[in-house]
């Protein structure tokens, strides 16, 4: 028997094939979209708008009761360099970024390390992520009695060292901006680190193996092995630590009520005070128009970096 | 414009979730919780008068109240009664068309005897008045009777010599001398203003019309002044959020506030007159010719409201009565001005008998007279001092307020 | 290169005892097979071998050093893993000069064994490419290119043909034990297949449930095996077992026939003894194909169905209680439930202990 299938394939044939195909995949996609579709409506509706609306804001004079009709064209960015708020608010805001970045990172790792091998593995997995299931305002109150003048810190310290100590953490520009991120460490150790463990289980058993009888020691099959394989998770955590960094509020806004220089302690919480407590809505959006394109062009950045890391190791 | 219309209502949309009045039921909105027990027996009154009723609602602390007053008023939402200030917050809310004219009230309350002509003036904008006075303060300094009979001070000072003097005997006696809060978002004013006031009144004025700048000589002796008196110890913790804990548990001997205060201090235990006295605060030097500042917050009237309901100038001509005053005096020994009510308490009758006496240079706030958008910006850069009392601290609390100073004159 | 010694080698999970005490000796440059079904120890022995896991009980020595606690690193071995187990980031040739860099040999030294490693896999044109972007075929070269540039006492294979496809794994197979030879390494190769235990091996190690069944040369553990379980592991498809007794003399029953065996070959036990009878498919010979045995016993039975393999055919047939499997070489087509004549041949078939399952050989 034998078959020639290119006599049948005359250009009416194919014609109705490839109706017959379209029609398969438009009713195989059609519930998909409408699923999809209240998505896309609320992004729209409570995510582009407001965004759009406060780029435009960010162009008038709205301030407090006045001007709420008349466009400034660049002077609201224009005032960000002329009042000293603006910068100093930047400069927390850098100190924050690197520091929400690196100590979750590091620590988390050592932990996620540690935790790997360990048993009771869940119970402490637990443990160090419960911080994460409290609402920041929540973390914050705690936190604001453990930096108080007579918290626990203090009578810790007044403890070990036999004297009264009273410092006002919360209170002094110098220590201000690392107390809220030790507290903000301790909320995000416990994602940080089980997003870390998740990366380690990914890793496959038997490069490191193979590393280890390739005569690598156990610091070398970290650096060499794990560490590169681990990068994309790494990167992951570093893109969500970066967006918490510059977005930081609830923690600073909670911890920081009593401190007169709290609305210079991140970007995120000089934007909220010039909008809404001290009424300035277009110079506030402009602060909100410079943060949300530095924090989506360093996540931008750090994604395409995170998906050639990614790719390379696949 | 239609931008105006697009903008308020996004604006109210995403902004503004607290509560909005109910229609039929009439709101006071204020920032003072600690007196709602006085406005609210005065709101009842004035509303059976007019034959609605009126609900006293508060919304704090300061900085939040004024944030939400802002919305409420972009959004044309305006609630038919809110306290506010005067001066420059008085101005910049009557710009924007949401405050009644309350002339006829006024001028009936005048003919009746009730209020003066100088009184009328606290609360207007361009010759006409735009608030019912809710309150008329003297600031003076309030001092613990009892330490400063340990300390051996045996008449209050009447110069800025003899109060530092007496700061040391307080201090030698175990007492801090000065009460010096930093919370509810406005305090650190107090002693800035205080002091480039006692230095230089026209400069005090100055400050808040832009003529003067905030690291001009006059706020440079302020700051010097302050520091020193940091560097003593004459002022208590900034930290501690209850403004008038250390005067009232017998930490600090002083407290320089408005004498409206008088009350929460009756509520705490002292006795006016008696475990609490005041006295003037004498200027830098003796050059400086004596001034005092005098705070009168009114209630204002929306004039929507108003017109809606013209019942509700019976309200308003209630708010102005003895009565009102009576209620206010017992209720939270608040003193409104009226001609005919007697002083609520002790101090400020005394109060009263001393400005009377003395005929000091009267002015008005710092905090009323200074532009509402900047204020904010500026307490802050005082309360960053008060934190860090340094020479450092001050240079820079100095060129920052400077910055946001010029900065709004310049856009004027 | 070396010599690789166990001595009495337990290894415990927990309660789970994997192995249970084995004794092996590897001589230097020889090949050696672990072969076995899944679970019988094969790759946990290679893997103490490498260091990757701890000894429970017994001595491991690889030279004249015990081993037992030294680290992979110190005991100069080298291992290809099933997966390959390439440093996904890294490019062939860093793959290749890793170990070597981090032991801190000199880098004209790495440029010329790693060099020398490509050159005799072929991978030279391959160095810059990602394992990601490598065949199969090319990462297992790779595998074993890392294995060889360390120069090491001994290769420890982890059944690294089973990922290939069937005819890569051939061309693989015949790499590997040609590179062997040229090195005159030592190698420890664990496989599950017989086959490639077979063409590999100088030595076979069979295993069953963590312990030896059998340690020979292929031919000795094809030809005799030593109990039931090698019987009827090595070789493919798997031996015939039948029930039977001892006849008398060198005679087996089994299903009513009496099939003689060569008066010597066995220990036979008195007659009447119940044992079981081994025969190998090849071994069964239907009537017309392939020499006829001339020890051996015939027997009639319907063919139940055929297997056409091409070269050959397996024929499924009931004799007595079993089926059994026999190969027709040349095959021809036959009906179903055909009759056909087989036999038996005496000379070749086994004969096992019922009660300890060891072979009977002599």
């Amino acid at each position: 028997m034998l078959v020639t299938a290119s006599a049948l394939l005359s250009p009416e044939v194919l014609k109705e094939a490839r109706r017959r195909e379209r029609r398969v995949a438009w009713q195989q996609t059609r519930i998909a979209w409408l699923f999809i579709a209240p998505a896309v409506i609320m992004v729209t509706l409570f995510l582009l708008t407001p965004v759009v609306f406060n780029v435009i804001l960010s162009f008038t004079k709205w301030q407090k009761f006045t001007g709420l009709d008349q466009f400034a064209g660049f002077n609201n960015y224009a005032r960000l360099f002329r009042v000293p708020y603006f910068s100093e608010a930047l400069g927390n805001t850098a100190i924050w970024v690197v520091g929400a970045v690196i100590f979750p990172l590091a620590v988390g790792l050592g932990l996620a390390l540690l935790l790997r091998n360990i048993p009771f593995q869940e119970t402490f997995k637990s443990l160090f992520f419960l911080p994460r299931v409290l609402a920041p305002t929540a973390v914050g109150a705690i936190w604001y009695y453990v930096y108080a003048p007579r918290g626990v810190l203090n009578s810790t310290i007044s403890g070990i060292s036999g004297s009264q100590f009273d410092f006002g953490w919360l209170y002094s520009p110098e220590t201000i901006t690392g107390s809220v991120i030790v507290t903000f460490v301790w909320q995000t150790l416990g994602i940080t680190m089980v997003l870390l463990l998740l990366g380690l289980a990914a890793i496959p058993r038997d490069p490191v193996e193979a590393a280890r009888v390739d005569g690598a020691s156990g610091l070398q099959i970290f650096r060499h092995i794990i560490w590169p394989l681990l990068l994309p998770t790494v990167l992951v955590v570093t893109i969500l630590n970066v967006a918490a960094g510059f977005t930081t509020f609830d923690l600073l806004w909670v911890m920081a009520s009593s401190f007169p220089g709290k609305r210079t302690l991140s970007l995120a919480v000089y934007m909220y005070y010039e909008s809404f407590s001290n009424g300035a809505w277009a110079y506030g959006s402009a602060v909100a128009v410079v943060l949300g394109a530095m924090v989506i062009t360093v996540s931008a950045l750090l994604a395409v970096v995170q998906a050639r890391v990614a790719r390379n190791i696949r | 414009m239609s931008l105006q219309k697009t903008m308020t209502m996004a604006g109210l949309a995403a902004l503004l979730s607290v509560g909005a009045a109910q229609a039929q039921d009439l709101t006071l909105y204020s920032d003072k919780t600690e007196w709602n027990p006085g406005i609210t027996a005065v709101m009842d009154a004035a509303g059976k008068a007019a034959g609605v009723t009126v609900k006293v609602q508060d919304v704090t602390p300061t900085d939040k109240y004024q944030a939400f007053m802002q919305t409420s008023i972009a959004g044309n939402n305006v609630p038919a009664f809110f306290t506010w200030w005067n001066g420059n917050q008085l101005s910049d809310l009557v710009a924007t068309g949401v405050a009644a004219d309350l002339s006829a009230n006024w001028d009936a309350a005048i003919a009746n005897g009730d209020y003066s002509e100088a009184q009328r003036e606290l609360v207007s904008v361009e010759g006409k008045p735009y608030g019912v006075l809710l309150n008329v303060a003297n600031w003076v300094v309030f001092y613990n009777t009892k330490a400063f009979e340990k300390a051996g001070i045996a008449a209050p000072p009447t110069t800025w010599d003899e109060l530092m003097a007496d700061a040391d005997k307080l201090k030698a006696a175990g007492y801090v001398p000065f009460n010096g809060p930093t919370s509810g978002g406005w305090m650190p004013f107090i002693w800035f203003s205080q002091l480039v006031l006692g230095g230089d009144p026209d400069a005090f004025v100055g400050l808040t019309d832009g003529t003067v700048p905030y690291d001009g000589p006059a706020v440079q002796n302020a700051f010097k002044v302050w520091g020193d008196m940091y560097a003593k110890g004459y002022f208590t913790d900034p930290r501690e959020q209850d403004d008038q804990k250390f005067f009232v548990d017998g930490t600090a001997a002083m407290y320089l506030i408005g004498d409206w205060h008088s009350g929460s201090f009756a509520e705490a235990g002292m006795k006016p007159g008696v475990d609490f006295k005041t006295f003037l605060m004498p200027s830098l030097s003796p050059d400086v010719p004596q001034s005092v500042i005098v705070e009168a917050s009114p209630i204002v009237v929306s004039k929507a409201a108003l017109e809606a309901n013209p019942e509700l100038g019976k309200a308003v001509q209630s708010m102005m009565s003895v009565e009102a005053s009576n209620e206010l005096g017992s209720k939270i020994q608040v003193y409104n001005g009226n001609l005919k009510a007697a002083a609520p308490n002790a101090t400020i009758q005394a109060n009263k008998d001393m400005v009377a006496a003395a005929k000091p240079r009267a002015l008005v706030r710092w905090w009323e007279a200074v532009p509402s958008q900047i204020q904010g910006d500026l307490v802050a850069a005082m309360g960053a001092f008060m934190f860090d009392p340094t020479p450092e601290q001050a240079a820079k609390s100095m060129a920052d307020m400077q910055a946001i100073n010029a900065d709004y004159w310049a856009s004027k | 290169m070396a010599t690789v010694t166990l001595r009495d080698i337990v290894k415990i999970y927990g309660e789970f005892v994997a192995i249970k005490g084995v004794d092996l000796d590897i001589e230097d440059g020889t090949f050696v097979v672990l072969v076995g079904p899944s679970g019988c120890g094969k790759s946990t022995i290679l893997r103490m071998i490498a260091g990757l896991e701890t000894i429970s009980h017994g001595e491991l020595r690889i030279g004249d050093k015990l081993v037992n606690d030294l680290p992979s690193r110190d005991r100069g071995i080298s291992m290809v893993f099933q997966s390959y187990a390439l440093y996904p980031h890294m490019s062939v040739k860093d793959n290749l000069g890793f170990g070597l860099r981090i032991s801190g040999v000199p880098k004209t030294e790495i440029e010329r064994r790693r060099a020398e490693a490509a050159t005799m896999l072929g991978l030279s044109p391959y160095m810059d490419r990602r394992p990601s972007q490598l065949s199969g075929g090319q990462r297992q070269r790779v595998a074993i290119g890392r294995a060889m540039v360390r120069e090491p006492q001994v290769f420890l294979f982890d059944e690294p043909l089973s990922n290939l496809d069937a005819k890569l794994r051939n061309q693989t197979r015949i790499e590997i034990k040609k590179l062997q030879r040229q090195l005159g390494a030592t190698v420890v190769f664990v496989t599950h297949d017989q086959v490639e235990a077979m063409t590999l091996a100088d030595r076979i190690v069979v295993l069953d449930d963590g312990r030896v069944a059998q340690i020979g040369t292929p031919l000795e553990v094809f030809e005799r095996p030593a109990n039931l379980f090698v019987a009827g592991f090595m070789g493919s498809p798997s031996m015939n077992f039948i029930a039977g007794e001892i006849g008398a003399g060198p005679v087996i029953k089994a299903a009513g026939l009496e099939i003689p065996v060569p008066p010597g070959r066995f220990n036979l036990p008195a007659a009447g003894t119940p044992v079981v009878l081994g025969v190998r498919p090849e071994d069964i010979v239907p009537e017309g194909h392939g020499t006829r045995p001339e020890l051996g016993a015939d027997f009639i039975a319907a063919v139940n169905f055929a297997e056409m393999l091409g070269n050959e055919s397996l024929l499924f047939a009931d004799f007595g209680d079993t089926e059994i499997v026999a190969r027709m070489q040349h095959p021809r087509a036959l009906e179903p439930n055909q009759n056909l004549k087989f036999r038996i041949d005496g000379a070749r078939v086994h004969v096992f202990d019922k009660q300890n399952q060891n072979s009977l050989l002599r």
